[in-house]
């Protein structure tokens, strides 16, 4: 079939300018190597990445007609409209010449600060169930997906991202690593995990499935069982999530008055910019003073977590140390 | 200035950088991609790693029985006994193989007589390519990405070094080393139908071969019989040992394997095999076709990885050290690259050798520079793509899996004149940054050295052995079982024989 | 017909946003949405939680809805997104009976993993009906213009929300009720409040992003189905104005407040006074109760 190329060269994503190329392919032919048709037989300077063919190296990933694909995995037949394929870099990665995205500083600067190998324990026999996560996360190919459609990166390209994180999780959940509460705590530098807002686009966006929200929410909750709740000295998340965790256990909701107090509470003398939103709500009488009662039935959300303190007991002593 | 250079970011090089980096030399790893998007990420099937005695001799006696009398029977040795303590080490830096409880398990492939073959689900290739990465990472090696090596830089008949062209600028740089490990993969992408990524144009032997290094076993180009119709995506002999059958050019599952332990072994089989071409395996079979995936030849080493030029050390797919034989076994080729790329990391580690004299390089580094300028200069694109896929189908044609003498000696005439054209053409443009017309072009000149290598080895060896089969000469003769060399000689490609036999 | 639910109505219905809990017990009632409110359960981890801890708590919360035969209903995304999130896990029988075995059984709980989780939005459309709903109105919203925001827990992941169409329910309702749809990009992106404790520089950017778009696009108001998008879009658009330098002025509506607009409630009754960011305007734009303007259509 005739597809017409539409094809960014210069300008920017909103003001695109955009250079045509005609040709001649079969519909199924993917998207991809079309693209590598056009640049062998018409013009060698179009600049984009790509080089499997087969959707492992994670390396072909474009905006395609509106789209963010891997090029490679999807056809000419099913991405062209009215015979036509725009394509442009994916949002937010800065880009190089064309469509070629500064990879670099999008992704793999960031992938590098956690991918540091495997520091053996020497441990225990490691058995299969305990090696799936690290299976999963191996999966990723790496192609930037997720970091696309991810939230936090939209406003903030120093946010690691969910690419990154993944990484993380990798070896955050490998039971032969010997350093995974310092690895923990430079996940949860700035930038780190405590960023992400959980929104699930990641999961949404990654399309092979790793669902990356979700190993990144995994990974907090490791934090957590190390006793690990902000690597920055970034006291207030600490302190917000050790209130949050006290309301809830003591009385089974979470009292947002006392949540408020305890969070912002030692930072108002020392004078902080923002006056925090419950004390603001308090003065404009949006919330009542009226405390949280203690709930009927407390005292069995209690034992939920005295439980999960008692089997973490063990992580957050290496914390410590 | 490194003591280890290492060319090429898949798997074999991978493993070459941190042996030498382990053995203490500093170690830089130059790459025409980033690591984790080389070819190797795409590989499916598993290492074969016996974890016995008798596992182990079955190993060696297939792995010979499949070489037909060709295998350098030291390299067999060495490196079967070898195999289980390399997956070993492979799981200790990282890579999560499957395990029956805390044992790794061992798969059987098709055709094998045991199981024995270590994997990750369907993505062995992917998560040893991510672990070796991430230890080269971790270990420190200084990798430079995207950076074309397009000669060596020769010293007293020595290799100090390389010269390499940076993608993004077209900057021309020389890389001194004491020593130099080629791991950059095979020709692929001069056979069409093939398995090739972009990135399998056999620069690296071409590069060694252009330099005076003798190749070997070049004549065997093995191909692969399931690979999804339409694609370059090879079904996996751990799907066809687990559960599926090959039946009238179609793969479809055998129902040994129910849907969710399907789902649960070969997710990512599924998802690309879906994409690529609409099928849902767990319901309807897989159209296949066989196509070219291989060869098992290529730069002439010793079990070390030494190549004839001092200095000099090749791993992976571009090495030739006679382990395969004349046909290579599943689950033994992920094992080679795995093998001889901590040998040679080793060995070139392990040299005592001063530095070369800095002017070499630059000699080397001018060189390149003029014919790069010259190239840019010249008419390129659609002719070259013309040549490369006329080449492909050519070799697919007439030095793929049947073989004569008639059709070979026409390639090799074909070859020549090709690179007479090829020659006379070039980049096509003469922009410095990101020119893909450039590197197409020298993409071809080295598949067509690499081409005609091949087909002058396949031509010499009037016999059918292994995969190297002349419908001409359709036996074996024992008087053949010895391996052929090919150099570079004024006239183009010399082949000369082994005097002892292989094994 | 009258539908039954177990309620849940979240802590911060019940705490900062109590505007939300009235106007949604309401709006319920002129809907025959009868809920037996649950007391003697505990909050839903929001996210914030490991898992660990949160998925034995909303079993518990679950198996008491199961109890009464009953599925439970949420009026806060979060709760929606977290519960709906544990029950997800806790259809795999053998996570569910570690679960009920270890923290439900000593209360002499089990959940079987029946309940339905379902957000008030969800309810309204799904069990109500648009129809019913059009049939109630007595003050169309004509000529307004809502920018709906999901935020987060409502359009993902897929297998928690479970019907992709879900994804469009906010505006079918606005549009339902006479108003206009004025859609923005961000609308189901995260609105900033999980990063305010943590980067409250990226939270801000978030909440300006997005309310800078309706804003720009001509949106009266906002309808929100989540009590923390109100905190963030409108407890703290004074403070995202002071650091952005731009002015906003956008009343943020929980859903049950333009619902019950429009079938004719007070304002003041729905608590639109008691919101940070000014409704006076908005209030100002509203038809007198009765109007028959767009009534026909
Ligand atoms: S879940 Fe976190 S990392 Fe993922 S897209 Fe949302 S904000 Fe980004
Ligand atoms: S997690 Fe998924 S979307 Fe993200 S980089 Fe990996 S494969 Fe791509
Ligand atoms: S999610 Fe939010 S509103 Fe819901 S119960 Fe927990 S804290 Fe309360
Ligand atoms: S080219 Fe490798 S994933 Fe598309």
């Amino acid at each position: 079939m005739e597809i017409t190329f539409k094809f960014q060269r210069g300008g920017t994503r909103a003001q695109p300018e955009y250079v045509d190329y005609q040709i001649d392919v079969p519909p199924e032919m993917t998207v991809f190597d079309a693209l590598v048709a056009v640049r062998e037989t018409q013009d060698g300077t179009l600049a984009f990445r790509g080089s499997c063919s087969v959707g492992f190296c994670g390396d072909c990933t474009l905006s395609v007609n509106g789209a963010q694909k891997v090029t490679c995995l999807v056809t000419v037949g099913k991405t062209q409209k009215d015979g036509v394929i725009t394509v442009q870099p994916i949002r937010y990665a800065p880009v190089e010449k064309d469509v070629m995205h500064d990879m670099r500083k999008f992704l793999w600067d960031k992938v590098d600060v956690f991918a540091r190998g495997v520091v053996p324990n020497g441990g225990h026999p490691v058995t299969d169930e305990e090696l799936r996560p690290v299976r999963k996360a191996m999966r990723c190919t790496t192609c930037g997906l997720c970091d696309e459609g991810c939230t936090v990166i939209d406003v903030n390209l120093d946010f690691y991202g969910p690419a990154a994180l993944t990484k993380l999780y990798r070896f955050a959940f490998d039971p032969r690593d010997g350093i995974t509460a310092e690895r923990l705590r430079e996940g949860s530098e700035v930038h780190g995990i405590w960023d992400c807002v959980h929104c699930w686009e990641a999961t949404e966006h990654c399309p092979f499935g790793l669902e990356p929200t979700h190993l990144i929410m995994d990974t907090r909750d490791r934090a957590i069982a190390h006793g690990i709740k902000s690597g920055y000295g970034n006291k207030m998340l600490e302190r917000h999530y050790d209130a949050f965790e006290e309301s809830i256990s003591r009385k089974g909701w979470l009292d947002e008055r006392s949540v408020a107090l305890q969070t912002y509470g030692g930072f108002i003398k020392g004078g902080i910019k923002t006056l925090p939103l419950g004390l603001r709500a308090l003065r404009k009488g949006k919330a009542t003073l009226k405390p949280h009662y203690k709930r009927p039935g407390a005292e069995h959300i209690r034992k939920i977590f005295d439980r999960y303190n008692r089997s973490n007991a063990g992580l957050r002593k290496e914390k410590q140390r | 200035m490194y003591d280890v250079l290492v060319v090429g970011g898949g798997i074999a090089g991978l493993r070459a950088a941190v042996a030498a980096k382990g053995a203490g030399a500093s170690v830089a790893l130059v790459t025409q991609s980033h690591p984790t998007r080389s070819y190797s990420v795409t590989v499916q099937d598993g290492i074969n790693a016996p974890d016995s005695a008798e596992g182990r001799d079955s190993h060696m006696s297939e792995t010979l029985a499949a070489g037909a009398g060709l295998n350098v029977a030291s390299v067999v040795t060495s490196v079967c006994n070898e195999a289980a303590g390399l997956v070993e080490e492979l799981d200790r830096m990282g890579v999560p193989f499957n395990r029956v409880g805390s044992v790794i398990d061992r798969a059987g492939v098709s055709g094998a007589g045991d199981a024995r073959t270590a994997y990750v689900n369907d993505i062995t290739g992917l998560a040893v390519t991510q672990t070796l990465w991430e230890q080269a990472i971790g270990k420190g090696v200084d990798i430079f990405e995207e950076w074309i090596v397009l000669s060596l830089v020769i010293e007293n008949g020595e290799c100090a070094g390389v010269v390499a062209l940076q993608l993004a600028t077209g900057e021309v740089e020389p890389f001194r080393a004491k020593g130099v490990v080629l791991a950059t993969g095979g020709p692929r992408r001069a056979f069409e139908p093939s398995t090739a990524s972009l990135l399998c144009s056999g620069s690296g032997i071409a590069v060694a071969y252009r330099a005076g290094a003798a190749l070997a076993d070049m004549e065997f180009v093995q191909y692969y019989p399931t690979v999804l119709s339409g694609s370059r995506l090879a079904l996996s002999p751990l799907l066809l040992g687990a559960g599926a059958v090959l039946e009238d050019g179609n793969v479809r599952l055998n129902g040994t394997l129910d849907e969710s332990q399907v789902e649960a072994r070969f997710p990512d089989t599924l998802q690309r095999v879906e994409a690529l071409s609409g099928v849902n395996i767990l319901k309807e079979p897989a159209p296949v076709r066989s196509a070219m995936s291989r060869l098992l030849g290529g730069i002439d080493v010793t079990v070390q990885g030494e190549s004839s030029l001092a200095g000099l050390f090749a791993a992976g797919e571009c090495a030739g050290n006679g382990f395969h034989g004349a046909r290579g076994l599943d689950g033994n080729f992920l094992l080679a690259s795995i093998a001889s790329g901590k040998s040679a990391g080793l060995a070139a580690a392990a040299q005592v050798r001063p530095f070369g004299d800095s002017a070499v390089g630059e000699q080397a580094v001018g060189a390149v520079r003029s014919e790069l300028d010259a190239a840019l200069g010249r008419p390129g694109g659609a002719p070259v793509a013309a040549l490369r896929s006329e080449l492909a189908s050519l070799m697919h044609e007439k030095v793929g899996e049947s073989r004569n003498a008639g059709g070979l000696n026409e390639a090799i005439q074909r070859i020549r004149a090709m690179r007479e054209e090829h020659a006379q053409l070039g980049a096509g443009s003469d922009a410095r940054d990101y020119n893909f017309g450039l590197v197409q072009y020298l993409e071809l000149g080295a598949l067509l050295d690499v081409a005609e290598a091949i087909a002058v080895s396949a031509s010499e060896r009037t016999e059918s052995r292994g995969v190297h089969q002349r419908t001409d000469h359709p036996e074996q003769d024992d008087a053949q079982s010895t391996r052929l060399q090919v150099t570079k000689g004024e006239s183009g490609a010399q082949v000369s024989r082994e005097t002892t036999p292989a094994s | 017909m009258s539908h039954r639910f177990a309620f849940y109505p979240g802590c911060v219905s019940k705490g900062f946003c109590p505007e939300l809990y009235d106007s949604f017990v309401r709006v319920a009632a002129e809907f025959d949405i009868e809920v037996e409110e649950l007391k003697d359960v505990g909050c839903s981890g929001a996210g914030l939680i490991p898992a660990e801890i949160s998925d034995p708590i909303n079993a518990r919360t679950l198996a008491k809805a199961e109890a009464m035969g009953l599925p439970l209903l949420t009026i806060c995304s979060t709760c929606q997104g977290v519960i709906g999130g544990s029950a997800l896990r806790l259809t795999d029988p053998a996570y569910r009976a570690r679960i009920n075995r270890e923290h439900l059984a000593d209360q002499g709980l089990e959940y079987q993993g029946t309940t339905d989780v379902k957000h008030f939005l969800w309810a309204l459309v799904e069990d109500v009906g648009l129809d019913v709903v059009q049939s109630k109105i007595k003050r169309p919203l004509d000529g307004l213009g809502f920018s709906p925001f999901y935020g987060c827990y409502l359009r993902r992941p897929i297998d928690v929300i479970q019907r992709p169409e879900r994804k469009l329910y906010l505006e079918q309702v606005t549009e339902a009720l006479g108003g206009t749809n004025v859609d923005i990009s961000g609308k189901g992106k995260c609105c900033g409040f999980p990063s305010l404790t943590a980067n409250e520089e990226n939270a801000f950017a978030m909440t300006a992003k997005h309310l800078g778009e309706a804003v720009s696009k001509g949106a009266d108001a906002m309808v929100v189905p989540c009590p923390l998008c109100h905190l963030e879009m409108d407890g703290e658009q004074s403070e995202v104005e002071k650091a952005t330098g731009r002015r906003f002025d956008l009343p943020i509506l929980h859903l049950p407040q333009v619902v019950g607009l429009a079938i004719g409630l007070d304002p003041r009754e729905l608590g639109l006074s008691r919101h940070m960011a000014s409704t006076k305007k908005f209030v100002a734009q509203l038809q007198p109760v009765g109007s028959l303007v767009g009534a026909a259509s």
